[in-house]
């Protein structure tokens, strides 16, 4: 076997150096978008919950309303709440009409607690079953993505991934802060 | 924060480098302590685990019993768990991380159901996985707990035994015991949207898992278990939070 020359050697070496730092940069990149990706469909779960939570609020207030007709106006103010839910078109949008779908829902079966009738109602208690089961569908949709958010930006953070994710533009994502009131379910009480 | 942040754009030392992933860790820890709640490990028995010693030898052996058979035959798991006390925790957090920590259910339909009581509580929890969630909806659940409460008050053994044979009965024909909903037709297109993206996601991750990443663990020292996820570990069915929840 003919010995190759010093320079091919070289030469070899280089092209071997090049191929491990490409390869390196590809797996990054593609953990990274897999990553991204997998933490904006979580996402895309906590939008389609907070709109079947919006979609129940009609059937609610025609239940509620059928015992409690006077109480018009925390039926108007929960009404209002369900279509700023339809129309937010931005995130920041979306969050403020959640937090007022929360409130006003709050006082619309707040309102039941004085009808014990209403209470009783097999319709209403189930649209209150689907309703907290939404509610624990977003919060947990919620910590899922900040789970996955979290280890996206560790990810994107740290060193040497932070500079593949700056050459791509990564930027890290932003966590749901925990608001315990306005994200744990109304307590429903079966007794 | 900043001054990790700026830290990890210089160049880095090895030491700088473990004081990184130190730090990292230690976000962690400060982040998860709500979400990596403490919970049991199963007992021996899986499908009945009476931690709160609320059930009789001959209510454990009968339930256990009816699970397994249910779940040879129609591969869904039922899975029945007593605690002393949440200590503080809400239910539907505990009942989650324990469904997701114990991979209840066939991890390809996700057919997993866990019954959590707390005894000091008397809160009682039906955990639906997220296959089984179309058929047995949250009204379901709910419907299913109001039936049982006053018995599971009166009598622990007899109560969690009806609950469980009626849970199981309407599993393995939906619409017998508990009436099929119809107030939310449009609940079904939810679920379906909601267990697609899901589906999704998880297909996401799988396809993260290529081999390039065999040779990124040699390269930079992870240990699979970073890649592993906090969620899912693969083994159990996916959970994602439907159910309901009661007092007894």
């Amino acid at each position: 076997m003919r010995r190759l020359r010093f320079r091919t050697k070289v030469v070899i070496g280089l092209i071997a150096v090049v191929l491990m730092f490409l390869l390196y940069v590809v797996t990054a990149y593609n953990t990274l978008v897999a990553k991204h990706q997998q933490a904006e469909q979580t996402l895309s779960g906590v939008s389609i919950q907070l709109q079947r939570r919006a979609d129940l609020i009609p059937n609610l207030v025609n239940t509620v309303k059928g015992y409690a007709a006077h109480e018009e106006k925390v039926f108007a103010d929960v009404t209002a709440a369900r279509e700023k839910m339809m129309g937010a078109t931005t995130p920041a949008e979306v969050v403020a009409a959640d937090n007022e779908i929360s409130a006003t829902l709050g006082r619309v079966l707040a309102v039941a607690e004085a009808y014990p009738e209403l209470k009783a109602n097999e319709n209403f208690l189930s649209l209150q079953d689907e309703i907290s089961g939404s509610e624990n569908r977003i919060s947990v949709a919620r910590q899922d993505f900040n789970a996955q958010a979290t280890s996206f930006n560790t990810y994107v953070r740290s060193f040497p991934k932070n500079l593949v994710a700056k050459v791509f533009n990564f930027k890290e994502l932003a966590l749901f802060v925990a608001q315990r009131a306005a994200e744990t379910a109304p307590v429903v009480s079966f007794e | 924060m900043v001054e990790r942040r700026s830290s990890a754009n210089k160049k880095l030392s090895g030491k700088a480098k473990i004081k990184v992933v130190l730090m990292v860790g230690l976000l962690f820890v400060i982040c998860y302590p709500a979400w990596s709640q403490v919970v049991p490990k199963p007992t021996d028995g899986f499908y009945v685990n009476d931690f709160a010693g609320m059930l009789s030898a001959e209510t454990k052996e009968q339930i256990k019993s009816v699970a397994e058979t249910f779940y040879a035959k129609n591969n869904i798991q039922v899975v029945v768990v007593t605690i002393p006390s949440l200590d503080g925790a809400d239910i539907n957090q505990y009942a989650i991380n324990l469904a997701r920590e114990w991979k209840i259910g066939s991890a390809e339909q996700n057919t997993g159901v866990l019954i959590l009581v707390a005894e000091s509580e008397s809160e009682i929890r039906i955990e639906v996985g997220l296959g089984l969630e179309a058929e047995f909806n949250d009204a379901k659940a709910g419907r299913l707990i109001r039936r049982c409460s006053a018995h599971i008050k009166k009598d622990y053994n007899g109560g969690i035994k009806e609950l469980v044979a009626l849970l199981i009965a309407e599993l393995d024909d939906p619409g017998s015991v508990l009436r099929n909903d119809d107030e939310g037709s449009g609940t079904a297109m939810y679920v379906l949207a909601f267990l697609g993206f899901v589906a999704l996601s998880f297909l996401a991750k799988k396809k993260g898992l290529n081999l390039g990443w065999l040779l990124w663990c040699c390269v930079d020292g992870h240990t699979s278990d970073d890649r592993n996820d906090r969620i899912n570990r693969g083994g159990g069915g996916h959970f994602g939070g439907g159910g309901a929840t009661g007092k007894f």
